[in-house]
């Protein structure tokens, strides 16, 4: 974890310092892995809600770890838009980096699937899995 | 620096920086700059004591030369070829804005680059190429890739929706032509 990348971040009011707290962070980080079973649950059958899944375990992930670390989003702009960044500001790993900037493809993804009546297919429910894996392993890595 | 000024109206930069964002030297760019000027295709606003240079929507020339910069330098150019290596494209188009753009409906530069890949490439090969194409564009580039199955179907809202509008197909060598 890059502590300067943090530190710049609510230096520029992008994030702030709450109390850290490692129980609900754990809690979240629980469920980041339920939904990713549940995801493969319904695969095959229900892409749309296997996608969203994916990628709220992703979310919940990256959540979870601003809650172990005392972190929160500042200002208005949308949290959800600002994870990835988040997540490519504290894990210094070029491999990890990927995964991060894919939580993006797959957030754009979900939310066409969401609103545009914009079907999702397989490739990307694999996708998706593909980087809520990597991404709940690296959180949950970090916070053990 | 014709492209450059007609191509990215939202972005004027001072000549100096101009000149090395184009490798060019300071001097020759302020003499290309007055010809422009003295031609009628561009204008200058001045900020403090910087040059600012922005299309003249005005000239005579204007429609003809920005659907002409547009062919040969816009987003297409440099889309293509890039997608050219991935395996499992089928088709590339562009959509949305820019492809309105293309087709010659007026309006300012879009921020962003609808892209549609039919096929069933690997994702993450498009989505990386697409990052480095946002990097060298300035502008994101959005990929939806869509299976052969799923385009022609056409029963879905989105698909109807892109099929409604300007479309244009990618080719590799930089080219763009009229989807039918």
């Amino acid at each position: 974890m890059s502590d300067d990348d943090v530190q710049e971040l609510v230096a520029r009011g992008a994030l702030r310092s709450v109390e850290p707290d490692p129980d609900a962070a754990r809690r979240e980080l629980t469920t980041a892995k339920q939904h990713i079973e549940s995801s493969r649950a319904v695969a095959d059958s229900d892409q749309t809600a296997a996608l969203a899944l994916a990628y709220e375990a992703a979310r919940k992930a990256i959540a979870a770890h601003m809650r172990a670390n005392g972190l929160r989003f500042g200002g208005r702009q949308g949290a959800h838009a600002r994870m990835g960044e988040y997540g490519l500001a504290v894990f210094d790993d070029a491999r990890l980096a990927e995964h991060f900037h894919a939580f993006d493809r797959v957030r754009q993804i979900r939310n066409r699937s969401q609103y545009d009546a914009f079907s999702v297919e397989d490739a990307d429910v694999e996708y998706a899995l593909e980087q809520a894996e990597a991404i709940v392993a690296a959180v949950e890595a970090d916070l053990s | 620096m014709l492209a450059r000024v007609y191509l990215e109206p939202d972005r004027p930069a001072p000549l100096a920086e101009l000149a090395s964002e184009l490798g060019l030297d300071r001097a020759g760019v302020k003499r290309e700059a007055d010809r422009l000027e003295d031609a009628g295709l561009v204008v200058s606003d001045r900020v403090g004591r910087q040059r600012l240079l922005r299309p003249n929507p005005d000239s005579l020339y204007y429609d003809d030369l920005y659907g002409l910069l547009l062919k040969a330098f816009g987003p297409a150019a440099v889309i293509g070829p890039a997608l050219r290596n991935i395996r499992g494209i089928e088709h590339a188009y562009l959509y949305g804005s820019w492809a309105a753009r293309y087709t010659g409906e007026p309006g300012s530069a879009p921020a962003d680059v609808d892209v549609l890949l039919v096929g069933s490439p690997d994702r993450g090969e498009v989505y990386r190429a697409a990052r480095e194409l946002t990097e060298v564009l300035r502008r994101e580039v959005n990929p939806i890739i869509v299976s052969r199955s799923r385009w022609e179907d056409a029963e879905e809202g989105f698909i109807r929706d892109v099929k409604a509008s300007p479309l244009l197909e990618l080719g590799p060598d930089g080219g763009v032509t009229r989807a039918p």
